[in-house]
């Protein structure tokens, strides 16, 4: 991300063009990009961590086990907090969301990486996924009661279907609202950290970058320790919210 | 578990506390291996508070089956360890909270407002997007869009506020454990 010695020539936006690794023709949906490059690596860090790094299972575990039980166990207890007990069958899955965006985040701040989930192609597909595995996993359980999710018993029967076309449309905000912010959080922190680096190099060409310099690398350094903890949390709140919404599909007493 | 002496059984029953580690089956494995090779009552108790797992009988019964030995260690626990253990658990469980909660804070606030306003807006940017399908659908433009665009207000309006009455919950348990934990 922070490249100075580029000059003033990149756009702050280049880093999130997805291009074809092979080549260079038109990206169709079977093409090998950068995105599909950065999510197998993410993949790739997962099974490093949680598989040849847990493996050992000692009792005394080595650091890179106590990695992988901390978080195992930091998203079981989520889990566990916001669904309740039976919420732990759906565990799996939260928990590799959890750990697939917070891997996908991390690599995103290595430098001259890509930042896959700052594309809403990709957060819209996961929250699509959670949207579409909560809906049904509420009908498979309830039946049509799910579907007293919209129907305000309490309200006035007049007012009703008008309440419950409101109710349908703010259940459809959610996976809009649960990809959007990932992605946006994402691109504009790293959008930012590219801006303040464009001004990096002024020293070059005037002399009001003696002042200009230092002031954008500090910008740029403590961006990024912000980027570090938006990183963590974003994951955090995908996968804390995909528990609420299982929550809502768990029980829709409402 | 059952070991075979010489001529004795060993049998130890054991069962898992409601708050044993989530990763338990290296734990499980680990005790089970120590239950076959070295059991002593004091290893025991060591053991069990570090996998947080209760031995309730160990029975020691001849090859005739005839029990020799029966002893319950955990069915009897030293209360004043127990004690000590729980402060010790509850001391470090608040200095683990702690530390997330106020790193979190002030940045958790800024997350909620942001994602207030991506509700309000995908709120009003669905119900334009279905009412302006139905106009075209129907070919009633623009009637459809305007009811469907306020609809879409009031639901971004309504996801917003429980997303308020949601935070407000979560400070308020996170105020009330903060003062039991004291």
């Amino acid at each position: 991300m922070a490249e100075q010695g580029e000059g003033l020539a990149f756009h702050p936006m280049n880093q999130f063009i997805v291009k074809p690794l092979f080549g260079d023709g038109a990206v169709h949906w079977y093409t090998i990009t950068n995105v599909t490059l950065w999510m197998a690596l993410a993949v790739l860090a997962t099974v490093l961590l949680m598989v040849v790094g847990a493996s050992r299972r000692a009792i005394v575990p080595s650091r890179v086990q106590s990695v992988a039980e901390l978080a195992y166990g930091f998203v079981h207890k989520m889990v566990e907090d916001v669904t309740g007990k039976e919420g732990l069958k759906y565990f799996p899955y939260i928990f590799t969301l959890f750990i697939f965006i917070l891997f996908a985040n991390f690599l995103g701040l290595l430098p001259m990486s890509f930042t896959t989930t700052s594309h809403i192609a990709v957060t819209a597909v996961l929250a699509m996924g959670v949207f579409l595995v909560v809906t049904v996993l509420g009908f498979a359980k309830h039946g049509t009661h799910f579907l007293g999710l919209f129907w305000v018993s309490s309200a006035p029967m007049a007012l009703r279907p008008i309440l419950a076309i409101i109710e349908l449309i703010s259940y459809f905000v959610r996976p809009v609202s649960h990809s959007i912010r990932l992605a946006g959080n994402m691109m504009a922190g790293h959008a930012v950290i590219k801006v303040f680096a464009a001004f990096a190099p002024v020293i070059l060409m005037s002399g009001i970058g003696v002042l200009v310099t230092p002031l954008s690398i500090i910008a740029i350094v403590g961006m990024y320790a912000f980027e570090v903890l938006v990183c963590f949390i974003q994951a955090y709140v995908f996968t804390i919210l995909t528990c609420v919404y299982l929550k809502d599909a768990l029980h829709p007493a409402h | 578990m059952r070991r075979r002496g010489q001529n004795v059984n060993h049998t130890v029953e054991y069962r898992f506390l409601p708050e044993s580690r989530p990763v338990t089956a290296a734990l499980r494995r680990e005790f089970v291996k120590h239950m076959f090779f070295n059991v002593l009552p004091g290893q025991l108790r060591a053991l069990t508070e570090l996998t947080h797992v209760a031995v309730t009988t160990i029975r020691v019964q001849n090859y005739r089956g005839v029990v020799l030995m029966t002893e319950r260690p955990s069915e009897e626990p030293d209360p004043g360890r127990l004690k000590a253990l729980e402060d010790r658990l509850a001391q470090r469980r608040k200095a683990e909270a702690k530390p997330v909660q106020t790193k979190g804070d002030s940045f958790r606030q800024l997350d909620t407002a942001w994602r207030m306003v991506i509700e309000l807006v995908s709120g009003l940017g669905i119900g334009f997007g279905i009412g302006f399908g139905l106009d075209v659908a129907l070919n009633t433009r623009p009637w459809f869009m305007l009811v469907f665009t306020l609809l879409g207000f009031v639901a971004g309006v309504r996801v917003m506020l429980r997303t308020a009455t949601e935070m407000n919950k979560t400070a308020a348990v996170a105020e009330a454990t903060d003062k039991e934990g004291k």
